[in-house]
């Protein structure tokens, strides 16, 4: 009786694999563009099977394709790694990463950069999206904006950090022209700030243009935006999202950060070349999320992954030193952290030549 | 009393039948006053040119959003939610209860114990996020301990209320026949705790499942919080109130379980008292 049934279970099992293999190797055969993946052929596995858990920044969204697409895929599997993600509100990911807790988080250079500066090492292992990619958006029917000085005298709703909030909006506006300080700051927290602002509560709001951005369009709601991205002499460019980890698995374990990572870059590379597909892998792991918001996003993020970079994930030091110089000099932080320390391409999957820098 | 009623019901059902009618009387009365009070948001919104209709959804949205999303909550989220509620309550009891004999039993403990368990509720959850995932990881333990630390005062302090309220004539009689202490305690005082422990037991229930979801806002893989978290980041309002009618519902039949058992177990309790039974709690 009972070697029937694991005779059934075998049969069954070997029937799954047959099954599942042609459409693994189907998704595997179509001609991946190496260049975002720097020409590599061949990628790092763990030494032995590997958990690893992966702490993203918040709930799964666009920006986090890759991942879901390098799971899909079959990618960490490949790379010897069985790979859990998890999803917090509020908490500290550099803390849980720095300590070892999770393996791996999604963090910002912003937030990177303090948790460095404070005594909480963490590094920089790609910079999941190649440039800044948010702005400060407004309704174009009622505050029109077309550059930083058009913000002088609206009310902007700010997540809770004022200190570096009204650094970059002071930066933005002086380097345009206008008075610094004149925005109003209202402190509003994580919120729906598209909403605030058709409630009439708020004038200016500081989004992601993948998620909030594209929801408004979606909605048919007008926005008029500054980009960061246009401003990039003013306030420098910075790294957000970023994949990090602590300095201690990179010690102990290279074998696996390198396994991790350039799983990772695979699933990106995936989702730069077919962001349809990512989108749907992400949803058939997380099918609460809106499906129009994250096909939206996924589509308007490929061509922003690695943008003009060699690779993707690929980062500079130029773009780490420029970063910590801008925060020491607006006083949010008292001394500027070891740029070179902060990352490092080291993981990252084949080669490309160094940067002029 | 049964001299007066022509027909003899069986009291429990009689009660059971009363608890029914009560209830859908208030149901619908509650229906009424949503849909009227939401009329009048609506109308006020309407005034104020706000888009009412992207913070509260139709009815028939939430159903729709329900019918899409039934068999992943039926099968994961809910499970999951309820899991952490029954296993932190049944903690929650256990630990309320035994910290309530402790602090009868001494008065140097009651002075130790009392301001611990106040100080225990002003701690916010999200302050200690990361000690809960460095302490429990990221199974279950987390939102277990959140249920906990939710439900363990208001059962701890009314038990000892209880405790404390044993009639002290009965007390003294109970000594003058030379009792033990242990047979006090199992005769007048831990029977005279039971109505109190209830009614903190029905409030724990009422705060346990809102205790597991603040668990699971912190990080996990499924149950109610994480449902309600992706549908507000992915601004489906509809999808969000399917997980805040299905916390609703969840709590409002722990409550009605834990008057279940106060009914059964407390009849002697309620049928002594002058005027009969009235149930516990409103109905």
């Amino acid at each position: 009786m009972h070697l029937k049934r694991s005779l059934m279970l075998l049969l069954s099992l070997a029937l799954m694999l047959a099954m599942g293999v042609p459409a693994w190797a189907q998704g595997d055969g179509t001609e991946e563009p190496d260049d975002h993946l720097g020409g590599a052929a061949e990628f790092a596995r763990a030494d032995e099977p590997t958990d690893v858990i992966l702490m993203l920044d918040w709930t799964p969204n666009a920006n986090h394709v890759g991942f879901y697409a390098a799971q899909a895929l079959g990618y960490y599997d490949d790379a010897n790694l069985n790979v859990e993600v998890q999803e917090p509100s509020d908490i500290q990911v550099e803390a849980l990463v720095s300590s070892g807790v999770v393996d791996f988080g999604v963090s910002f250079q912003e937030f990177a950069t303090y948790a460095i500066a404070g005594g909480t090492p963490v590094v920089s292992l790609a910079a999941m999206i190649q440039h800044n990619t948010s702005g400060f958006v407004t309704l174009a029917d009622t505050h029109p904006v077309s550059t930083p000085a058009d913000m002088a005298g609206l009310r902007y709703g700010g997540f809770g950090q004022p200190d570096l909030e009204n650094a970059i909006l002071n930066t933005l506006l002086t380097c345009d022209g206008a008075e610094p300080d004149s925005v109003e700051y209202m402190n509003v927290g994580y919120v729906d700030l598209i909403q605030l602002m058709q409630q009439d509560r708020i004038d200016l709001a500081w989004i992601y243009y993948a998620v909030e951005g594209v929801q408004a369009e979606l909605s048919g709601v007008d926005l008029d935006a500054v980009m960061m991205m246009d401003y990039f002499d003013c306030v420098p460019d910075y790294y957000t999202p970023i994949l990090i980890t602590g300095p201690e698995l990179v010690e102990q374990q290279p074998d696996v950060v390198a396994a991790f990572v350039q799983a990772t870059a695979r699933g990106y590379a995936y989702a730069i070349d077919h962001p349809d597909e990512a989108a749907d892998m992400l949803l058939e792991a997380v099918p609460e999320l809106d499906s129009d918001l994250i096909h939206a996003g996924s589509e308007w993020l490929a061509p922003e992954f690695q943008s003009d970079a060699p690779r993707w994930g690929e980062q500079q030091a130029s773009v780490w030193q420029d970063y910590t110089d801008f925060l020491v000099d607006n006083g949010i932080l008292e001394s500027g952290i070891d740029a070179e320390a902060a990352f490092t391409n080291a993981f990252l999957p084949g080669d490309v030549p160094a940067e002029g820098e | 009393m049964s001299e007066r009623s022509p027909l003899v019901i069986p009291p429990l059902l009689r009660d059971a039948a009363r608890a029914v009618i009560l209830s859908l009387a208030v149901g619908v009365l509650g229906i009424f006053f949503v849909l009227g009070t939401r009329q009048l948001i609506v109308e006020a919104a309407a005034v104020e040119n706000l888009s009412f209709h992207d913070i509260v959804p139709t009815p028939i949205e939430i159903y729709h959003a329900w019918q899409q999303y039934e068999s992943l909550l039926l099968e994961k989220h809910i499970p999951t939610t309820m899991w952490e509620t029954l296993a932190g309550l049944s903690i929650a009891i256990v630990l309320g209860v035994a910290i309530a004999a402790l602090m009868d039993f001494s008065r140097l403990l009651r002075w130790i114990l009392y301001p611990i368990l106040v100080v225990s509720q002003t701690i916010p959850i999200f302050a200690i996020a990361i000690l809960l995932i460095l302490v429990f990881g990221f199974g279950s333990g987390p939102k277990i301990t959140v249920v906990v630390m939710f439900c363990f005062f208001p059962v701890a302090l009314n038990t000892f209320a209880g405790l404390q309220s044993a009639d002290p004539e009965l007390l003294s009689l109970l000594r003058a026949m030379g009792a033990s202490s242990v047979q006090t305690w199992t005769k007048v005082r831990l029977p005279a705790a039971m109505p109190s422990f209830f009614g903190g037991l029905r409030i724990a229930a009422t705060y346990s499942v809102v205790g597991a979801i603040f668990g699971e806002y912190i990080t996990a893989q499924y149950g109610l919080g994480v449902f309600l978290k992706r549908s507000y980041s992915s601004f489906r309002i509809d999808q969000a109130y399917v997980a805040i009618i299905a916390t609703a519902v969840l709590s409002l039949l722990l409550v009605l379980i834990v008057n279940g058992v106060e009914r059964l177990a407390l009849r002697w309790y309620y049928t002594s008292r002058r005027g009969g039974w009235r149930g516990p709690g409103i109905y």
